[in-house]
């Protein structure tokens, strides 16, 4: 197998993640199908679904917390169009925690090409948590303080 | 790298909450991994719930809207942050279920979640309705 074709030669025996890190999609079997048929190399071992586990969990985890990001701009908006301050405030500071959030799912990347079986996901989940109830609460408020009016 | 009992960090951190991983085995992790993407899912769901209450909101703010209108949008908000805290929970409580080799627990959720939507479109309809015919 050639070191320099990750994807070239078989894969069988790496990690799940490793695989997964590297792009295992379509892509990359067209490609290395090219180089089989025009070097001659072995024949790849094509990974099951399971190898992709990781990435799409990477992926879910990539989406809620755009999710979570973007839910909070009309709250900010609203909020200060009706001038409910703390509100406002709150849902800028939950912002920055999604903000926070999309950038530490690289992180989570990583843990998962390496070994998920020592990682939580415990302490991210609750910052989605706290970011979700806090534009419930402050959609609530800038609601009940609507109706109030 | 974890050892056989699973209280091994191996990211040099420890494994949040005890309740959950103080207790049973390691599981498989493509099962963990399910579990991790089906609590983000619901959570995603939650999500909408209250981005869509937050649009009824900011919508009910504009000249000419009903006045019911903020509290169908704030229900939603409620709803929504509900759904989200019960996604954490049953995230923990699958998570145990694996890790002792329990039957999973039934997802309840959906049910009540079906039942929240419709609850809270027949109370849209019915207000509407009313709005309609008393104008």
């Amino acid at each position: 197998m050639n070191p320099t074709r990750p994807n070239a030669g078989g894969v069988a025996g790496r990690g799940a993640g490793d695989v997964a890190g590297r792009g295992v999609g379509g892509v990359t079997r067209l490609a290395a199908g090219r180089f089989r048929r025009s070097r001659g190399g072995p024949r790849g071992h094509v990974p099951g679904r399971d190898a992709l586990q990781p990435e799409r969990t990477a992926l879910a985890w990539q989406r809620t917390a755009v999710t979570a990001l973007v839910c909070l701009v009309p709250l900010v908006l609203v909020s200060l169009r009706t001038h409910v301050t703390p509100v406002a405030v709150g849902a800028a500071a939950a912002m920055a925690v999604s903000g926070v959030l999309v950038w530490s799912v690289h992180r989570r990347l990583g843990q998962l090409g390496d070994d998920s079986r020592g990682y939580s996901p415990y302490t991210p989940m609750s910052l989605v948590l706290a970011v979700t109830v806090l534009c419930s609460l402050g959609g609530a408020v800038v609601g009940v303080s609507l109706w109030l009016r | 790298m974890a050892d056989a009992q699973g209280t091994d960090a191996g990211h040099g951190e420890t494994r949040r909450p005890d309740r959950v991983y103080g207790v049973g085995e390691e599981p498989d992790p493509r099962f963990s991994m399910a579990n991790e993407r089906t609590a983000l899912a619901w959570m995603r769901t939650a999500l909408a719930l209250v981005g869509g209450g937050v649009a009824i909101v900011s919508v009910s703010s504009l000249d000419g809207m009903p006045d019911w209108a903020p509290l169908v949008g704030a229900a939603s908000c409620l709803g929504g942050g509900a759904l989200a805290l019960r996604s954490v929970s049953a995230w923990a409580r699958v998570e145990r279920a694996l890790r002792l080799g329990r039957p999973l627990p039934a997802p309840r959720a959906l049910a009540m979640l079906a039942a929240g939507v419709v609850a809270l479109a027949a109370l849209t309809l019915t207000l509407s309705v009313v709005e309609l015919t008393t104008r």
